[in-house]
């Protein structure tokens, strides 16, 4: 009413020298009230904007609670740790956001229905200590760090203020402990503990543009965990291991070492099944080592092959004496001391090329050093210092000197491959030819495929016959050796091994398997030597590779490796 | 003073129409903004759900699992385990006969000459070539 009478006071028409002034003090007051109205409106505007339409989009989820819309938006969110896959592409290790809870306890309203609530939720979250975390004085108290979306959505039904989150990226392994070894894992602070998370630690932290691409085919890595493990069980061994080696690459296609871990909880198993048994573990492997010994003869002395031995009788130095498994009690050749795998014979030959020679050889293969490798668990050989004459007779047959299996499958690869340096690696290069690259040659043409002769014999005629694959040209050698124990060596307690290499004709694979404490049933007669273990675990890793590879088989009459390269011509000049 | 009046009135009118100009700009400019912090938004959420789904993906596809999967289907779906075929499957070309194949021999369609005695080409007819065996029935003997 106010208002009006003041209008209809303005509508009063004054004659005279002040009737300018009042129209234009209507005119501004008019021009005052269309601003006010216009900005108004433009306000109602803005607030039906946001409070209805906005609103509604928001609400589009229906009874959906969109939880990301609770997400600290105030966090740091550290950069995403790059993805580790296998040379295929399949992933083996990714980073997922994932949110994390925390407590702000200057806005806890209900400490202790809070508290219950949570303890409810997470069993290992006790009453007690969320209710000293509620209490504390600071404004920032990690709860539960990486839950799932459907519990951070029940976090937010208990609607205390004082709750909140924060998105950190959890590391996941969807293959599981297959490639624990390999992989390795990394804690929620993106820092590598094991494997190749270690070892590439800086490249993997640079963030996820990049991928790192393994060497590992999970395939093979399936073949070998599956094979072992099998074995393992059947035998009741307390540890086992392998790798598969591409002999020409170094690329390791595959590293198992058992027992292994859930890289998603490694703190849940026992501390030993971390232990890499292939890289980190040095063993004394016995008579694989023979491989290196012959090869050390045969490139030390001429007309090697037409050289015996006498292993009649066990060989006696000083108060030691070397026996054979199993004796032959006759003068041997080099190929008959290597398929029958004499300990006599192979010391009588460690003899003739003197400590110095086998010393430079085995340091040749890199069997005396600290392997160069791009890993981080890596272990260092066991030898005898200073080194005495008996030495290099034990050395010979592979005892007195502990070596990692990756050192060894390197060392067999050098020798099978024409004779050239490997270096094992386990992340392949951005791009890379096969073959490119300088070799270094550390062994002979000759003496390499010699070697490649006496492996195949060892499996169609010596203590490895059960490798033997119709078709396929397979070589190797066996090792059987007792582990030291307080009183000397335990007989009891053997390390089973065999290191096979096919085809033998063109050498791609070189494969290691070992057995630590297999223990004999009644279907191996009680035995649980490398024969009677660590090969039929061999063969069947080998069969699998050939199915999933598709490697065609050698047709028998034309190209048996054994045939061409005259075995028989070796081992009984010519007369079988 | 009339010329004072509608200079003002303009510049008035003007000012409140570029401030309200200005006012719609800067409200689509933060509505476009909001739509591209939405949109950023979302497009990570599906970069993230696609993370989530390869990795999910691979797990599934674990080789112990698929192992598994096919070994306990195996009687339903009639499969096998693979195994590396026998290299004594195979026999050498050394065994394969060295002999010639011969070659087929095709016989005309149709024949001019209706003299059945004068066939237009001569072949064994005790020996029927491997042509024969395969074309005969389509080509007729062209009688």
């Amino acid at each position: 009413m106010a208002s009006s009478r003041s209008l209809n006071r303005l509508s009063v028409t004054i004659k005279g020298g002040h009737g300018g002034s009042l129209e234009v003090a209507r005119a501004r007051i008019l021009m005052m009230r269309a601003l006010f109205l216009a900005l108004y409106c433009v306000v109602a505007v803005r607030l039906f904007d946001l409070m209805i339409i906005q609103n509604i989009d928001l609400g589009e989820g229906g009874e959906h609670i969109n939880v990301s819309h609770f997400i600290d938006p105030e966090q740091d969110l550290k950069v995403r740790r790059a993805d580790i896959v296998d040379r295929n592409g399949v992933l083996l290790a990714t980073s997922l956001k994932a949110a994390s809870l925390y407590v702000d306890p200057k806005y806890i309203l209900t400490p202790e229905r809070t508290a219950r609530a949570l303890s409810e939720m997470f069993p290992d979250l006790s009453y007690d200590v969320l209710l000293k975390k509620f209490q504390k004085s600071g404004r920032f108290v990690w709860l539960k760090r990486g839950i799932t979306p459907e519990d951070q959505a029940n976090i937010l039904k208990i609607g205390d203020p004082g709750l909140g989150f924060r998105d950190e990226y959890k590391r996941l392994y969807p293959q599981g402990t297959l490639a624990a070894h390999v992989v390795g894992y990394s804690n929620i602070d993106g820092q590598g503990f094991m494997g190749v998370e270690r070892s590439f630690q800086a490249m993997l932290e640079k963030g996820s543009d990049l991928t790192l691409r393994t060497s590992l085919d999970i395939r093979f890595q399936h073949a070998l965990h599956a094979e072992i493990a099998q074995t393992m069980q059947k035998f009741s061994a307390k540890a086992g291991a392998g790798i598969v080696l591409d002999v020409q690459t170094g690329d390791v296609l595959g590293m198992v070492s058992l027992p292994d871990f859930d890289p998603h909880a490694p703190t849940s198993s026992p501390k030993n099944t971390q232990f890499n048994r292939v890289t980190q573990g040095v063993y004394e492997l016995g008579s694989v080592f023979k491989i290196f010994s012959t090869a050390a003869f045969l490139e030390t002395q001429k007309n090697a092959l037409s050289v015996t031995f006498d292993a009649r009788e066990p060989l006696k130095r000083g108060r030691y004496t070397i026996r054979d498994y199993h004796p032959e009690k006759r003068v041997l050749s080099i190929p008959e001391i290597f398929m029958v795998s004499s300990n006599i014979g192979t010391a009588l030959m460690g003899e003739t090329i003197g400590a110095e020679g086998i010393q430079s050889f085995y340091k040749k293969l890199g069997l005396m050093d600290k392997p160069d490798i791009a890993f981080s668990e890596v272990g260092k050989p066991l030898y005898p210092r200073p080194w005495r004459d008996i030495n290099t007779l034990t050395a010979s047959y592979g005892h007195g000197i502990a070596v990692s299996p990756i050192q060894l499958v390197r060392a067999v690869a050098t020798i099978v491959n024409g004779g050239y340096k490997v270096t094992p690696r386990f992340v392949l290069p951005e791009s890379e030819e096969r073959g490119q690259g300088t070799k270094t040659r550390l062994v002979s043409q000759e003496t390499s495929d010699v070697m490649r002769s006496l492996m195949r014999l060892v499996v169609t005629d010596g203590t490895a016959k059960q490798a033997n694959i119709e078709g396929y040209d397979i070589g190797g050698k066996t090792g059987t050796a007792e582990k030291p124990g307080k009183k000397g060596y335990d007989r009891k307690k053997l390390i089973s091994s065999f290191v096979g290499v096919f085809p033998m004709n063109d050498p791609q694979y070189v494969i290691f398997v070992m057995l630590d404490e297999p223990k004999g049933i009644p279907e191996t007669h009680g035995y649980a030597t490398a024969g009677w273990t660590a090969v039929p675990t061999f063969a069947r890793i080998v069969k699998r590779i050939i199915s999933f590879q598709a490697i065609k088989p050698q047709i028998l009459h034309n190209n048996d490796f054994s045939q061409k390269q005259s075995v028989s011509n070796i081992v009984y000049g010519g007369q079988e | 003073m009339k010329t004072n009046q509608l200079v003002f009135c303009f510049a008035l009118l003007f000012s409140v129409l570029t401030g309200f100009l200005l006012f719609v700009v800067s409200q689509r400019v933060q509505s476009i903004e909001r739509d591209i912090r939405t949109v950023d938004k979302l497009v990570d959420n599906e970069k993230e759900s696609l993370r989530v789904l390869t990795a999910e993906w691979y797990y599934l596809n674990r080789p112990d699992r698929l192992e598994k999967v096919i070994l306990d289907a195996q009687e339903s779906l009639k499969m096998s385990k693979v195994r590396p075929l026998d290299g004594s499957i195979f026999m050498s070309e050394n065994v394969l006969d060295n002999r010639v194949i011969p070659h087929p021999q095709m016989k005309p369609l149709y024949v001019t000459h209706k003299k059945k005695e004068t066939p237009v080409f001569q072949y064994n007819k005790k020996e029927k070539s491997f042509g024969d065996l395969l074309n005969g029935l389509e080509m007729g003997n062209g009688e």
